[in-house]
C-alpha cells in the first residue's frame, strides 16, 4: 500500500519538480499581446465597421 | 523585429485593424505588390484595399538598412494621418491593384501541392521564371526591379527617408538640398522609402526623367545611365537566370578588395562550397579562389560581380575564361558553361 502512495507521489510531483528547473519547463505557447487576424475580408469588415485602417504585415 | 511593449509603435499598432500573413500561398500579389526578396512588408490601407504607403524594403547594402523602429514609427503615423485626410475626402488613392493571385506561378503551386508554406521568395522566384519565358526578355534591360534611389543621388535619412540627407549626382544637378522632404514621386504621393522605390520601380523604361515634388518646390531629375542597376546576386532573377556560372560565390568587401590591391568597383567574387561538381569545379576551381576576371573583362556597369557577369552576357554552351587567385597568385580556369550547375 505504501509503494502504491509513493509510486502515486512520484507520478503526480515528479513532473511539478522537473518543471520547477529551468531546462525542464516547457516554454509557454506564444501569445501576442496585441492579435492579429489572419483572413483578409475579416480585416476589410472589420475595418468598414470600426473606421480604423488596417495594417498588413509580411513576415 | 519587435517593439517593446507600451513603446509608440506598439501603442500604434492598436489604432489598426491588424492583419498578418506568414504564409504567401493566398495572397493577391496584384493588391499587394512588394519587393517579394526583402525579408519584412508592410502595407497601410482601407477597407476598399486602396494603399495609403508601403514600408519595408532594402538596399544592396543589407536587408535591414532602412528598416528601424522610428522610421516604422513614423510610417504608422502616416497612414493614420492619410486614412484621416482620405475619409474627410482631402485626398483621392490609386484604386487597388489588379487582381493576381501567388498560385497563378507554377512554382508557387507546386509548394502547395506538397503542403509547405510559401515564403516571399517563392513568389519572386515565379516573376523571375515568368520574367525569363517572355519572348522579348532581353537580359541587358529587363532583370532589374525596385532601384535604389541613391542611384538619382537622393542619400536619404534612414529614420525618415523620404528626407534627402546627402543629395549627389542627378539630384543634386536638379537642385535637391540637404534636408528637403520628398512628397511626390512622378505625381504619386509617397510616405516611406519603399513609396519612392515603389514608384520608381513602375516608373516606364522609355522614361528619361522624373519629377519629384518636395518641401522646397518641383525638382527635375534627369535619369543617369544605368540608374536601375542593383545588385541581381542577391534576387532570385539573379540566382535563376542561365547560363549557371560554374560556381557559387560572395563578393569581396571593399576592405578585400583594397587588401589584394583591386579595383572598388571591380570583380573580386570568392568562391564558396561547390556543392556538386560543376563545370567550374572540373577546371579546377576550388572553394577559396577569388574570381576577377571574365575573359579579360574586370568590371561593368551591369553587374557588381563575376557570377552576374556571366549569367548576364552569355549563354549556355559558351566558352568562358575566368582569372582567379589562389593564395594570391593567378591562374586561369577555362570552360564550357551549361544552364544548370549539374
Amino acid at each position: 500500500m505504501r509503494i502504491r502512495k509513493t509510486i502515486l507521489a512520484c507520478l503526480i510531483f515528479f513532473p511539478a519538480f522537473l518543471s520547477a528547473d529551468n531546462k525542464h519547463t516547457p516554454a509557454p505557447p506564444f501569445e501576442p499581446t496585441i492579435p492579429w487576424l489572419s483572413d483578409l475580408d475579416t480585416a476589410l469588415e472589420q475595418s468598414r465597421t470600426t473606421g480604423k485602417p488596417i495594417l498588413v504585415g509580411f513576415r | 523585429m519587435r517593439p517593446k511593449k507600451n513603446s509608440p509603435l506598439a501603442k500604434l499598432q492598436e489604432k489598426f485593424i491588424r492583419l498578418r500573413f506568414t504564409n504567401m500561398a493566398e495572397i493577391d500579389i496584384g493588391v499587394f505588390e512588394f519587393d517579394f526578396n526583402t525579408t519584412f512588408g508592410l502595407f497601410v490601407i482601407n477597407h476598399r484595399k486602396e494603399i495609403y504607403l508601403r514600408y519595408g524594403a532594402r538596399n544592396d547594402a543589407g536587408a535591414e538598412t532602412y528598416l528601424s523602429f522610428p522610421s516604422a514609427t513614423l510610417a504608422l503615423q502616416r497612414g493614420l494621418k492619410l486614412h484621416q485626410d482620405w475619409k474627410a475626402g482631402k485626398i483621392k488613392l490609386p484604386p487597388a491593384g489588379k487582381s493576381r493571385m501567388s498560385q497563378t506561378f507554377a512554382n508557387v503551386r507546386n509548394v502547395v501541392q506538397k503542403n509547405q508554406c510559401v515564403h516571399c521568395h517563392q513568389v519572386a522566384e515565379g516573376q523571375a521564371l515568368e520574367l525569363f519565358a517572355l519572348q522579348n526578355f532581353d537580359k541587358k534591360t529587363m532583370p532589374w526591379i525596385f532601384p535604389d534611389p541613391v542611384k538619382l543621388g537622393l542619400g536619404l535619412n534612414l529614420d525618415d527617408p523620404t528626407v534627402v540627407e546627402r543629395p549627389t549626382g542627378a539630384a543634386s544637378k536638379a537642385g535637391i538640398e540637404s534636408g528637403e522632404q520628398i512628397l511626390k514621386v512622378d505625381g504619386k504621393l509617397v510616405s516611406t522609402f519603399a513609396d519612392i522605390q515603389y514608384v520608381l520601380h513602375h516608373l516606364p523604361r522609355h522614361r528619361k526623367e522624373v519629377t519629384l515634388v518636395t518641401s522646397h518646390g518641383s525638382r527635375k531629375i534627369i535619369l543617369p545611365s544605368y540608374w536601375r542597376i542593383t545588385d541581381l546576386n542577391r534576387r532570385s532573377i539573379g540566382h535563376k537566370m542561365e547560363p549557371f556560372p560554374g560556381f557559387w560565390g560572395k563578393p569581396l568587401t571593399l576592405g578585400e578588395k583594397k587588401k589584394l590591391g583591386l579595383k572598388a568597383g571591380s570583380f573580386a567574387t570568392r568562391s564558396t562550397k561547390f556543392w556538386v561538381q560543376t563545370q567550374g569545379a572540373k577546371a579546377g576551381l576550388k572553394e577559396g579562389d577569388i574570381v576577377i576576371e571574365v575573359d579579360g573583362v574586370t568590371a561593368s556597369p551591369l553587374a557588381t560581380n563575376a557570377q552576374i557577369y556571366i549569367r548576364l552576357h552569355y549563354n549556355s554552351g559558351d566558352q568562358v575564361t575566368l582569372k582567379y587567385l589562389r593564395a594570391g597568385k593567378p591562374h586561369e580556369a577555362k570552360y564550357t558553361l551549361k544552364a544548370k550547375p549539374w
